[in-house]
């Protein structure tokens, strides 16, 4: 009896030896092993442990995009790690190239106005290998203790209030497989919104505004490369003081640029949404659908000038059939404001699709 | 007695009300049902498809596996999924709240095998961008009817390399029940496509072969496309042979603005911008407007920008085939049909060409349209010549007699 009080009591010691010893000041940034993933979030040591919710390691720089994805009005939290030394290098394209190691994480997030508590509904990340990203979303338990691993994804039944309505939809955690039906260039997967032309944008440090890009450049994150050319910065497309052609492009630009791009899933219909996009019939201007099946809506053309109602391109955006909107994934909602963008923007275009 | 003799006529009565039921549902309508039902059946197989590993095989006991959200293959090469037989193994979308198609395919070395996807609610099979696609064996349907909410495509392979559909079903899609896009090296053969709008279609596609298939009961059998704009375009080289393509006069169902809606109900074989197409010893019986259509793309009334599109039909070889038209009025439903009518009012056609050529087209067959040796009881062939509103109507085939 007293010979296992004894044992426990050293085992306690060490146990308590070894805490004080192991729990750095900063934590340690955890990358697992090429191809894999941790199972649960904590392993990564993104977040300081015995926080309740995300509470970001000291390692994490955060970031925002001027343009986000419409992810059932969710706002998002991302940050970024970047292994000790190295950094992300702008490219031609105004892309980056990372380092092997590099972490994006991003917080899918409802507001106590939202949903009566600040909550989490998912936290992905883009880990880069050493050729290739991977990406998994983690989903956390009900005390925001930790999250786990999500293979297959889920459907969670939500209610939000969103301005004066109240929402009742299915919020969906993708499954591994389809974080690459957005995250995708020539087959492999990439990140999205950390793209030059959408973080060039002034942000708001310890009450001080400053550049996003500068403040990303000093804290060793990215690197800029005098010799290349710098990409037009996006506008806001909720900005109103815009030009509205501006607007449209930075909305379909994050919306749905990640498919509808050369290189991108959606080049199948030829149907090309980027910001620097000038040539109308890739913009769907008059462009008659290729494989839209019950998505045209009986609608003759992708874009009709003039005429938001009568573009198969709105009526994609404004239906909620899984087999007929777009984007294909993310949303169960429509997003009223892009919508009115898109609207107004098609409304101010001018032509008719008759062949000559 | 008296109530023993109207009960046996109500009997009587109940089995000919159900017998008819039976009959006229079973027309227009497609069941799949199995006694096992899996409700989970997206955890069950996503589970599988996300875990396989190269060079293995992912069976699918037989049973009813009812999924909520799309399936998906990604980037691990040379797995075969296979099921118990297409009657036996069905994966029911009926319930699908998320995601555009029902099976998504992004893999090398693919080979899909005897099971059914029912009611996905977009596509059935995509298959994008894999090396090396080997489909047997499988069945795609919609059990609703013929309706416009139903899925575009059945099978749909695009942006493949290799590609080999042997042995399988597809139906009521409401666009293409198999449809090759954007893709090379295609074979398409021993396929039963029925209640589609369009039986089989092969689009922007170099080097395919389509024979041995039946095409039945669509709006149109089998169609061969080209369409501007696309990253693949001006397809060539397609040989269809040996195929039953039969009474294919099937309400045209499509979601009007799709390419395929202007497709007159009662079209057997249409081309549309094709190259270097041969179409023999095909059966094509009972359509109502046309056996086959040879078109331009300026019939589509639609303008495109892609300089490198090149819109014109021209290397067509139609011999050897048996044509039977259909004793009925041709498609009014449809602008083609109607011009069909007016041109020839009351009056199916065996083969239609538009006659649009090139602008520096000269002599009497500048496109090298050849139709020769076809079995027919009087052949009604007419160039219709749509690029000057049908003046000169010429209905002699002797410029068009070689090979």
């Amino acid at each position: 009896m007293t010979v296992s009080k004894f044992h426990i009591l050293s085992i306690l010691l060490i146990w308590l030896l070894y805490q004080a010893c192991s729990t750095p000041l900063q934590s340690t940034v955890q990358v697992p092993p090429e191809g894999e993933f941790f199972e649960l979030l904590s392993e990564y040591e993104l977040s300081i442990s015995g926080e309740s919710g995300f509470a970001p390691a000291s390692q994490l720089i955060k970031y925002e995009v001027t343009n986000s994805l419409f992810s059932d009005y969710t706002s998002k939290e991302r940050y970024v790690y970047i292994p000790e030394g190295k950094n992300a290098y702008l490219r031609t394209e105004g892309h980056f190239e990372w380092p092997e190691g590099s972490i994006l994480v991003k917080n899918f997030c409802y507001g106590k106005e939202q949903v009566g508590e600040e909550k989490i509904m998912e936290t992905r990340l883009l880990i880069k290998g050493s050729d290739d990203w991977r990406a998994i979303s983690y989903q956390w338990d009900e005390n925001y203790s930790d999250a786990k691993r999500s293979k297959l994804g889920d459907i969670i039944a939500m209610e939000i209030n969103q301005g004066s309505e109240k929402l009742s939809f299915d919020y969906i955690i993708p499954n591994k497989n389809q974080c690459k039906s957005c995250h995708n260039a020539n087959e492999k997967i990439e990140p999205i919104g950390f793209k030059y032309a959408n973080l060039d944008r002034k942000i708001n440090l310890d009450g001080r505004e400053i550049s996003q890009v500068k403040h990303l450049v000093e804290k060793g994150v990215i690197s800029l490369n005098n010799e290349i050319e710098l990409p037009k910065t996006m506008v806001a497309y909720s900005d109103p003081s815009a030009d509205i052609q501006d607007r449209a492009l930075a909305y379909l630009d994050v919306n749905c640029g990640h498919c509808h791009r050369p290189n991108g899933p959606g080049n199948t219909s030829g149907l090309y949404l980027q910001y620097n996009e000038k040539r109308s019939n890739h913009l769907g201007i008059c462009k008659p659908p290729v494989a839209a099946g019950k998505g045209a809506g009986g609608r003759s053309f992708d874009i009709q000038p003039g005429n938001a109602e009568e573009s198969i391109l709105y009526y994609r955006m404004l239906t909620q059939d899984p087999g007929e909107m777009m984007p294909e994934l993310g949303r169960s909602l429509v997003h009223e404001e892009g919508l009115k963008i898109i609207k107004e923007w098609i409304e101010s275009l001018n032509g008719d699709c008759t062949s000559d | 007695m008296n109530s023993s003799t109207n009960s046996h006529n109500l009997r009587t009565y109940l089995t000919l009300i159900c017998l008819l039921c039976i009959i006229s549902c079973k027309s227009d309508k497609d069941v799949v049902s199995h006694e096992k039902v899996i409700p989970n059946g997206y955890e069950f197989l996503q589970e599988l498809l996300i875990d396989a590993k190269p060079n293995s095989t992912i069976e699918i006991p037989e049973g009813l596996y009812k999924i909520n959200r799309s399936l998906s293959l990604d980037n691990i090469s040379n797995v075969t999924i296979k099921g118990a037989g297409k009657d036996k193994t069905i994966l029911s979308f009926l319930e699908q709240s998320s995601g555009a198609e029902g099976l998504r395919i992004t893999a090398d070395s693919i080979s899909l095998q005897d099971f059914t996807v029912a009611d996905a609610s977009g596509d059935a099979i995509k298959l994008q961008g894999c090396n090396g696609v080997d489909i047997r064996g499988v069945k795609t349907t919609w059990t609703q009817g013929t309706k416009s909410t139903n899925g575009a495509y059945g099978l749909y392979p695009v942006q493949c390399v290799g590609v080999n559909i042997d042995n399988c079903e597809a139906a009521y899609a409401s666009d293409a029940g198999i449809y090759v896009g954007q893709s090379k090296d295609i074979i398409v053969k021993n396929c039963y496509a029925h209640h589609n709008v369009a039986g089989i279609e092969i689009e922007n596609c170099i080097n395919s072969e389509v024979f041995d298939n039946l095409s039945e009961n669509n709006t149109g059998g089998l169609l061969v496309f080209d369409l501007p704009d696309l990253k693949q375009i001006n397809g060539k080289g397609c040989k269809v042979y040996r195929n039953k393509i039969i009474n294919n006069n099937l309400k045209n169902f499509a979601t009007e603005g799709n390419m395929v809606a202007i497709i007159p109900p009662g079209s057997g074989i249409v081309l549309l911008a094709a190259k270097e197409v041969e179409i023999y010893e095909n059966e094509i019986i009972n359509h109502k407007t046309m056996g086959v259509g040879i078109c331009s793309y300026h019939i589509t009334e639609t303008s495109w920008k892609d300089q490198r599109y090149d819109p014109y039909t021209y290397d067509i070889k139609i011999h050897n085939n048996t044509l039977e038209r259909k004793t009925a009025i041709p498609d009014v439903s449809k602008r083609f049909g109607q011009m069909v009518n007016m041109l020839f009012p009351g009056k199916p056609q065996d083969i239609l060409y538009d006659g649009i050529l090139k602008d520096d087209a000269t002599g009497k067959n500048p496109m090298n349209i050849c139709i020769r040796d076809n079995k027919s009881e009087d052949l009604r062939f007419a160039n219709i010549d749509a690029a000057n509103d049908f003046e000169n109507v010429d209905r002699n085939l002797s410029a068009y007699d070689c090979l």
